[in-house]
């Protein structure tokens, strides 16, 4: 079964940026995209929880640390790897998104290259090397 | 003048200051025959008869307290004085005579206001009752001369002429007045007469003694006076008497050796041989020196000499008593009388004797008409007199003279000029002038002539004055408010005016204001605007709150202490700061919205830059594929510039959390982390060693590693290149500096450095955002401190930096 990756993210500029990164990531997955809070939640509420879901911070309708506070109360997706995928490195927002249980604050490189490292990196990690939890696809 | 007090009657003011310049003026004149007893008993009787008239008589209590004495009577209209005299009775005993006894012991007076001759007729001689019809008295009053212990007299006061009406109200209270006064003085004449008394019999002893010396030697040695004698040409000592000897504290074989001059003051040798040398044989009287006792004291000797033989030698014998306490005691009390004199041209004396246990042992009306206490209250047991005293003043009490304040019995206060004698029981007399009578009658008279003029000034101040002003009473209540309240409170001046300050001053607010404005009254400042809490409020007729501030001074007036408070209505500046913050909030959010909005869009130029390249890179030339890498470049370059503008803002509002950081090694952690990423390069890195400020940490590394940074940067192409970190002193302060031997600056440019984006390079010279030592100065200045530097193109540059205001910024 293909592996599941979640984007959260409403900017189609990087939106496609991550997709053509992920694609060289080199491990075969299919990414799934939802463009705003509300829209992840919907998503996740109503489909088989994806391996890993990259989430954007600033989100049209729900913001993404609220998304992330709202998924870590509901018992499905408490454990559910969410790595935190922004511009911001606010310490502000590094400290509120781990209290939240994000399992990783990642910020999004200008310099492409260095974002196509990224990606591979993230893919590689979640996808092959990452044990998920129970009632997660692996 | 306030509007909202009665300003005093023209009349009554006129008649208080009349009466106030009245006593001031007897008083004196008692005092200017202090020492001529009958003079003053005279005179006591002639201004009684003038002021309150029209016959008046004094006659004073004899010494075992049974009889009355008549010592003087005076009456304006010499027929009848003179029929007085002739009815006059000399002595009256108290026994037979109850309404006298009566007026003595209970120290009231007696008014018969309307004279019922036909009841008097039994009542008196027939002679006297004759005379009471002759001169048609038809009124009559008996004053208690009041002494400091008991009454020690009466005058009889009586009218007889027929334009004048019953005696009243006023005329009881000016002849109290007048008698307590009169009773003072004739008690203090009293005690000179029995001093001068006592002097006179001490000299005639002398006399007695001085005749008696020659004949008899038994006498000499055994007469309780001092006696010595001394060899008339070389003033050795050549007989002493044992009283002598025990007033010098001498032995007799010590004595023996003296000379006169051994006895002397030595500032007083010259005089004394003058007047000794003036002498020649003549005997010396009733002459007073200072003589010195063995053990050093000084004491004023009162005697004469008498030129004699000592064996066939002559000899001047000296008798003498020692005066020095007597002396004391007269001067204290010429004191206390030149005192008395003073305070009485002023006005209205209140006098008040006090016991050392702090009871009050008698009191005048003048003190109780002040402190509005009657005389019962005053005399109780538990009555303590200090307490009438203004508790901040009372450490301040003392015998002289002395301006504090007292407290009446309602509570307010009153300015009094007060001082104190001390009698030989210890208990003392005190003097109290009412500092506010006197200078209110004075005051009241000027101002009625000056009240338009200072009326229309006062009035045009307040209206003019731009902010609401309310003067308030001691009560609370408001005395006046400006047309700005009116206003600003939106009440009318006959709404606010006599009513409680309370009104204008929010509902949450009132149940501790009262206590509030109490205690601004018990300690009256002057506040500036702003000065104390945080936000006042005050409240519109329409119960709407807004923040003000207030100003309050007291204000000293004829009717007693009012404030001025000046408010401030706050509004616009609180929604002024309000706004402010508001925008700042709204800069911070705008500005971390940027920060992360532009770099999407610099990731998408970058990005399909690349992707361009990396997809479609052989389809372009070398110039083609030259320009996409220039978009990539660009796009980076931009992501640091907002970078650094985000660090800066950060900078800005992160909470300061300073701390002792060791600069020192700093620096030296700094360093080898720099050195690291550059291995090629060899710097000579000199540190001070304990270089030590009390900032946040955090800062102090980006500041470190900035400075550090940079000298490092701009000594790129030096061999050696070289850095010292160090402290000393610039422009007169200690200061931290980072010097390098790099490329430089040119000091016109010096104010640059510091600014966002400023260059003094080219980008291509010296890479870096032009945001570093922007950053270095509000770290510097966020903690109080500042920044400078100082260099030369090609010839290195220094920064220095304090960490605090002043000279203190720099520790070690």
């Amino acid at each position: 079964m293909t592996k599941r990756i979640l984007l959260v993210e409403d900017n189609p500029t990087d939106e496609k940026l991550t997709v053509l990164a992920f694609k060289k990531c080199g491990v075969p997955h299919e990414l799934h995209v939802v463009r705003d809070g509300a829209e992840a939640l919907d998503y996740l509420r109503t489909n088989e929880l994806p391996t890993v879901v990259l989430l954007d911070l600033h989100l049209p309708k729900i913001d993404g640390l609220e998304v992330l506070r709202i998924l870590r109360s509901e018992a499905r997706t408490r454990s559910l790897p969410i790595v935190i995928l922004t511009s911001s490195r606010e310490d502000e927002d590094i400290v509120s998104g781990y209290s939240l249980g994000a399992n990783a604050y990642v910020r999004k490189p200008v310099e492409y290259a260095e974002f196509a490292a990224t990606a591979r990196n993230l893919g590689v990690f979640w996808l092959t090397m990452n044990k998920p939890p129970p009632g997660v696809a692996s | 003048m306030l509007e909202a007090h009665t300003t005093p009657r023209p009349d009554e003011v006129l008649q208080l200051e009349a009466r106030l310049r009245l006593l001031s003026q007897i008083t004196r004149s008692f005092l200017e025959v202090v020492r001529e007893p009958q003079r003053l008993v005279d005179i006591v009787a002639q201004r009684l008869a003038e002021t309150v008239g029209d016959l008046c008589s004094v006659s004073l209590l004899s010494d075992d307290a049974t009889e009355l004495l008549l010592r003087a009577s005076h009456d304006p209209d010499p027929t009848a004085l003179v029929a007085a005299r002739e009815v006059a009775v000399e002595r009256i005993t108290l026994d037979r005579q109850p309404v006298l006894r009566h007026v003595l012991d209970t120290g009231e007076h007696l008014l018969i206001a309307e004279l019922d001759l036909e009841q008097l007729r039994t009542q008196t001689t027939p002679r006297y009752h004759e005379f009471l019809r002759a001169t048609g008295m038809h009124s009559m009053l008996i004053v208690p001369l009041r002494g400091r212990v008991s009454s020690i007299g009466v005058l009889v006061l009586m009218r007889h002429r027929s334009d004048r009406r019953p005696y009243g109200a006023h005329d009881v209270d000016l002849a109290h007045a007048l008698a307590d006064h009169a009773a003072l003085a004739i008690e203090t004449s009293h005690a000179f007469a029995s001093e001068a008394a006592q002097r006179r019999e001490a000299a005639k002893a002398h006399d007695a003694l001085l005749e008696s010396l020659e004949v008899n030697r038994q006498f000499f040695e055994e007469c309780e006076i001092p006696i010595f004698a001394y060899a008339q040409d070389s003033h050795h000592i050549v007989a002493v008497n044992p009283a002598a000897l025990e007033l010098y504290g001498y032995t007799r074989a010590e004595f023996l050796t003296l000379s006169l001059r051994d006895l002397r003051r030595p500032e007083d040798h010259e005089v004394l041989e003058a007047r000794a040398r003036a002498l020649g044989a003549t005997d010396l009287r009733g002459a007073t020196a200072y003589h010195r006792r063995k053990d050093g004291t000084i004491i004023e000797v009162e005697g004469g000499s008498h030129l004699s033989k000592f064996g066939d030698r002559p000899a001047r014998f000296v008798t003498l008593v020692d005066v020095t306490e007597r002396n004391a005691a007269r001067n204290a009390q010429r004191r206390a009388e030149a005192r008395l004199a003073r305070l009485s041209e002023s006005g209205i004396l209140g006098i008040v004797v006090v016991s050392t246990q702090d009871d009050v042992l008698e009191v005048n009306n003048a003190v109780l008409e002040l402190l509005g206490y009657t005389r019962d209250e005053m005399m109780t047991a538990s009555f303590r007199w200090s307490s009438v005293t203004a508790p901040e003043w009372r450490s301040s009490v003392c015998d002289e003279p002395r301006e504090l304040e007292y407290l009446g019995k309602d509570g307010r206060r009153l300015a009094v000029l007060t001082g104190a004698a001390r009698l030989e029981t210890g208990d003392s007399i005190r003097f109290i002038l009412d500092l506010k009578g006197q200078k209110w009658a004075e005051n009241a008279v000027r101002h009625l002539r000056e009240s338009i003029a200072s009326e229309a000034k006062f009035r045009t101040f307040l209206e003019t004055a731009p902010d609401p002003i309310v003067i308030v009473d001691q009560s609370g209540t408001i005395a006046l408010v400006n047309s700005r309240t009116e206003q600003v409170f939106g009440y009318d001046r006959a709404e606010l005016v006599g009513h409680s300050v309370d009104m204008l001053v929010p509902d949450h607010v009132r149940p501790g204001h009262g206590a509030k404005v109490a205690s601004y009254f018990a300690q009256p400042r002057v506040r500036m605007l702003g000065a104390g809490e945080l936000t006042l409020l005050g409240r519109r007729k329409d119960g709407s709150e807004f923040p003000i501030e207030i100003s309050l001074s007291p204000l000293e007036t004829d009717q007693g202490m009012l404030v001025t408070s000046s408010i401030r209505d706050v509004s616009d500046r609180k929604a002024i700061d309000t706004a402010l913050k508001h925008a700042n909030r709204e800069l911070e959010s705008f500005s971390y919205s940027v920060a992360h909005d532009l770099r999407a869009p610099l990731r998408g130029m970058n990005g399909f830059a690349n992707l361009l390249l990396d997809a479609y890179g052989d389809r372009l030339d070398e110039e083609g594929r030259d320009w996409l890498q220039e978009i990539t470049r660009n796009a980076i370059r931009m992501a640091e510039l907002v970078d650094a503008l985000l660090s800066l803002s950060r900078l800005s509002r992160s909470e300061l959390r300073p701390e002792r950081v060791d600069l020192s090694e700093l620096a030296e952690t700094v360093n080898r982390e720099l050195a690291a990423g550059e291995p090629d390069r060899a710097i000579d890195v000199r540190v001070e060693p304990g270089l030590r400020a009390d900032l946040d940490p955090r800062l102090a590394r980006v500041l470190v590693e900035n400075l550090l940074g940079n000298a490092r940067k701009y000594t790129r192409d030096r061999v050696p290149a070289e850095i010292v970190i160090g402290q000393t002193v610039s422009r007169g302060v200690p200061a931290f500096f980072v010097r390098d031997n790099g490329a430089g600056f040119d000091m016109a440019y010096a104010a640059k450095l510091f600014a966002p984006f400023q260059r003094l390079h080219a980008a291509t010279e010296f890479a870096g955002t032009g945001i570093g030592l922007a950053t270095v100065q509000r770290i510097v200045r966020r903690h109080g401190g500042e920044i400078w530097a100082e260099g030369a193109v090609g010839s290195g540059a220094t920064f220095w930096f304090t960490l605090r205001p002043g000279p203190s910024g720099v520790s070690s």
